[in-house]
């Protein structure tokens, strides 16, 4: 019975060839997607009759793509962030171009100087009037970038919030077919390529961790430690403001109830995109409109008028006013928003019929507030206290995170110093943080990727396997031929 | 043995992205080679772009300074040409004044002197710069002197000469008494002054620099040009031809004087200008020093060595094409050619 034994090794052989071509066609098809693994069969010998496949092997590396995992998170993290310090350098450009709040405060004290030498002439008046105009206007439209900054940060985070949400959703698809196909014992191999792909997605809005189970269930928690996934997807919920309010942090992220973002947050998130975002809303962009605000108030108060007549008025808004004028805003307090409403007297501005001279002569309050008593038309003594005032030291508050006190000038440098520095930061480290990735996915790639030539090399193999098993069957056919005829 | 196993996908993506980043990288030479500073200067230096705003503030600031002191030099060179031409009339004045205190005939040349400089001292006086009186004070926008002919004090010293009697019985004394007193309360009294002078007693000041503060013009009230004034006045106005000699010598001495005084308190008036030019020449040296030094911190800090930009680019040209040539090559490298 040797010959029929031999016949059906040949066959299992013709059968197991046809079983790894269809492996090596599917490799090669899924050559080009990015978290397709390489996948083999194994073959497993019967004694005594011939061959059989196993089960598909995908190629695994589990430290490798957790690395992934944790360092998108981390790249997506510092990308947001320097997207946000990005925009906000709109504010401060090139240092050469002179567009920076610094520049724009060094030139208006040097149209007051250009005044003082010249106080006579109304068109020195009115161009200082002007300096501190375009000074205003760069305060006003800092500050609406750094709004526009929050609201898209803001649109950012929903956008983000949603992605989480219907991966999730598809990631229990997945994870439900794998676990049925684990228990049936089918080939999910395609099916745990696909769960990677979702996860590694995942891990660019928000840090994970995961857990294998049984049957290839898998569980998710955040890198704060809040379950995102168990058996079903928990929600990931956010309430948008379509307009934030300057100085007011936004709401929190809320999953499965827990908030994870915001000063509240118990079990906080710690990388991935949704964390860069927030903190470009509420930490970057609250800082630096707090400083911007520091800078106008400050700004408001250096240029606010003194009773001159004795008669106990208080100080009152002088050249720059606010929406709390004639009252000057207190001192060494943040007032959210100021930088946006910063404006030039309307009294002083000559372009909306204002009389420029008032600079020089105070009096924007009236006449007991005017400081050139005599009307003597080179009267500087107030010119050169609003000099003086200018590099003069006020307390500032705290929450603009620079010193506690410094002339607008000084301060308005160490503003810009520090948004150049956080930029700076920022962006060293997304380099790192993105090198890293892309070298973890690079390592990973290779140990799990498809190679075209091996698989072609193999299909060469195969196809000298099969044309011989071939062969095989047919000589065993003649000899069953010449046996029989033998018989005959 | 043990290889190290690459996957397609790696290997193009390797390729891709080296390529990509040179290209950047390239971008980014280019500019710097060019422009001889950091592509983006804020990112690359960070914290230090305070220290590179405050230098760029402090050139801008000193740029105004100089600006500004030009403006206050060319008041004081005009100051100066105006004293110098009030100096030039006195001394040229008291010449005058010897030859008539030598032959009393000739007065009326003298008188004819006086009223031509008194109406060119008061022309003086009213120089104006840019729409500004430079002689005023603080009070740059009043014409500073009166004319002399037919003001106020003109009419008091006429009702004050007039209570003398008639002027053939004045006496030299009363003359010597009327002159120092009452004619010359017109002038050095401030309440009196004011008839002729409209001008501040403060003089306009400038800053030359951060913490400087001086003088740029003098003003109309300085005593020599009421010494001046009232010289110039007293030869035009008094009836001198009808005075006894004893009077007449005694208004010629008496004028003399005040014109030597008068000379004396110009030039310290010039001197005291020149003092204030020489303060400006020496903040606008200092300044463009520290100008210069200023630039130099600045390219320091945001520049980059043009040179070794341009040698970067040419490396990365180099490397670009060498990435070019290794993708084509790996592209061909493939087991299909040989099957």
């Amino acid at each position: 019975m040797s010959l029929s034994a031999s016949l059906s090794t040949a066959n299992s052989s013709l059968f197991v060839t046809g079983e790894r071509t269809s492996i090596v066609s599917r490799n090669i098809a899924n050559a080009d997607r990015p978290f397709y693994s390489k996948k083999s069969v194994s073959v497993v010998t019967i004694p005594g009759s011939g061959v059989k496949s196993s089960q598909v092997v995908r190629a695994e590396q589990p430290v490798l793509f957790r690395k992934i995992l944790t360092s998108s998170a981390a790249a997506a993290t510092q990308g947001a962030r320097l997207d946000a310090l990005n925009f906000l350098n709109g504010t401060i450009n090139d240092v050469e171009l002179g567009g920076s709040p610094s520049a724009l405060i060094n030139s208006f004290s040097n149209a007051l100087q250009s005044f003082s030498a010249q106080p006579h002439s109304k068109l020195a008046a009115e161009a200082a009037v002007r300096s501190a105009r375009d000074l205003a206007d760069g305060l006003n439209g800092a500050s609406r970038i750094i709004q526009q900054v929050r609201n898209e940060s803001e649109s950012g985070i929903q956008a983000s919030v949603d992605r989480v949400n219907s991966l999730l959703a598809d990631f229990k698809t997945v994870n439900d077919t794998i676990v049925k196909g684990t228990i049936m014992g089918s080939d999910v191999t395609d099916y745990l390529d696909q769960r990677d792909e979702i996860l590694a997605n995942l891990s660019n809005e928000i840090g994970i961790r995961t857990l294998t189970r049984d049957n290839g269930d898998m569980a998710i928690y955040t890198d704060g430690g809040v379950t995102l996934f168990d058996r079903s997807p928990r929600s990931v919920e956010f309430q948008r403001t379509v307009n934030l309010t300057p100085g007011v942090p936004g709401n929190a992220v809320f999953i499965d109830g827990v908030a994870v973002t915001g000063a509240n947050a118990t079990m906080p998130l710690q990388s991935g995109r949704l964390v860069g975002l927030v903190e470009a809303r509420d930490d970057i962009s609250l800082t630096y409109q707090a400083q911007l605000d520091e800078m106008a108030r400050v700004l408001i108060t250096a240029f606010a008028e003194s009773d001159q007549f004795g008669g106990g008025g208080p100080d009152q808004t002088g050249l720059f006013t606010w929406p709390g004028s004639p009252g000057v805003p207190p001192a060494g307090t943040l007032i959210s928003g100021l930088a946006g409403t910063i404006k030039v007297n309307s009294t002083v501005d000559p372009d909306l019929g204002g009389n420029a001279v008032l600079l020089r002569d105070g009096g924007i309050n009236g006449a007991a507030y005017r400081y050139n008593g005599l009307g003597e038309a080179s009267f500087t003594d107030r010119i050169d206290e609003l000099i003086g005032n200018m590099s003069a030291t006020y307390a500032l508050d705290p929450a603009a995170k620079l010193t506690a006190g410094a002339s607008v000038t000084g301060f308005a440098g160490s503003s810009a110093a520090w948004l150049q520095e956080a930029r700076k930061v920022a962006d060293d480290a997304y380099a790192y943080q993105s090198t890293l990735l892309q070298r973890s996915y690079e390592s990973f790639s290779n140990l799990t990727g498809v190679n075209l030539e091996e698989e072609l090399a193999l299909m060469l193999d195969l196809e000298r396997s099969f044309q011989t098993s071939s062969k095989l069957v047919g000589v065993i056919d003649t000899m069953f031929t010449s046996l029989l005829q033998a018989i005959r | 043995m043990k290889t190290t196993p690459v996957s397609t996908m790696g290997l193009i993506n390797a390729t891709r992205e080296s390529r990509m980043n040179l290209q950047f990288k390239i971008a980014e030479a280019q500019k710097e080679a060019n422009t001889g500073r950091h592509a983006d200067v804020g990112l690359s230096i960070g914290y230090l772009t305070e220290r590179t705003l405050s230098l760029r503030n402090e050139m801008d600031r000193l740029k105004t300074f100089k600006d500004t002191n030009s403006v206050a030099a060319s008041r004081l060179e005009l100051s100066q040409v105006q004293l110098d031409a009030m100096a030039d009339a006195a001394s040229k004045f008291v010449q005058t004044l010897q030859a008539a205190r030598a032959s009393p005939s000739s007065a009326g040349v003298a008188v004819s002197d006086a009223k031509a400089k008194l109406t060119s001292l008061t022309a003086a006086l009213n120089t104006a710069v840019n729409g500004a009186y430079i002689f005023s004070g603080v009070n740059t926008d009043v014409r500073p002197m009166a004319d002399y002919p037919g003001s106020a004090t003109q009419m008091n010293i006429e009702t004050s000469f007039d209570a003398l009697g008639l002027p053939e019985n004045i006496t030299a004394a009363d003359m010597k008494t009327f002159l120092d007193g009452a004619f010359n309360d017109m002038f050095v009294d401030d309440g009196n002054w004011s008839d002729l002078s409209d001008a501040s007693n403060r003089n306009i000041t400038n800053r030359i620099t951060n913490n400087e503060r001086i003088a740029t013009a003098t003003n109309a009230n300085e005593e020599p040009f009421r010494l001046l004034t009232s010289a110039y006045a007293m030869i035009a106005d008094l009836p001198l031809d009808r005075l006894n000699e004893g009077a007449y010598l005694a208004v010629i001495d008496t004028a003399m004087a005040l014109v030597g005084q008068a000379e004396a308190g110009l030039t310290a008036i010039r001197a005291s200008l020149g003092t204030s030019q020489e303060r400006i020449k020496a903040a606008n040296d200092r300044m463009d020093v520290q100008l210069g030094l200023l630039n130099e911190h600045i390219v320091a800090i945001e520049g980059v060595d043009p040179y070794e930009a341009q040698v970067k680019v040419n490396a990365l040209l180099t490397q670009l094409e060498t990435a070019y040539a290794l993708t084509a090559k790996l592209q061909n490298l493939s087991l299909l050619k040989y099957i």
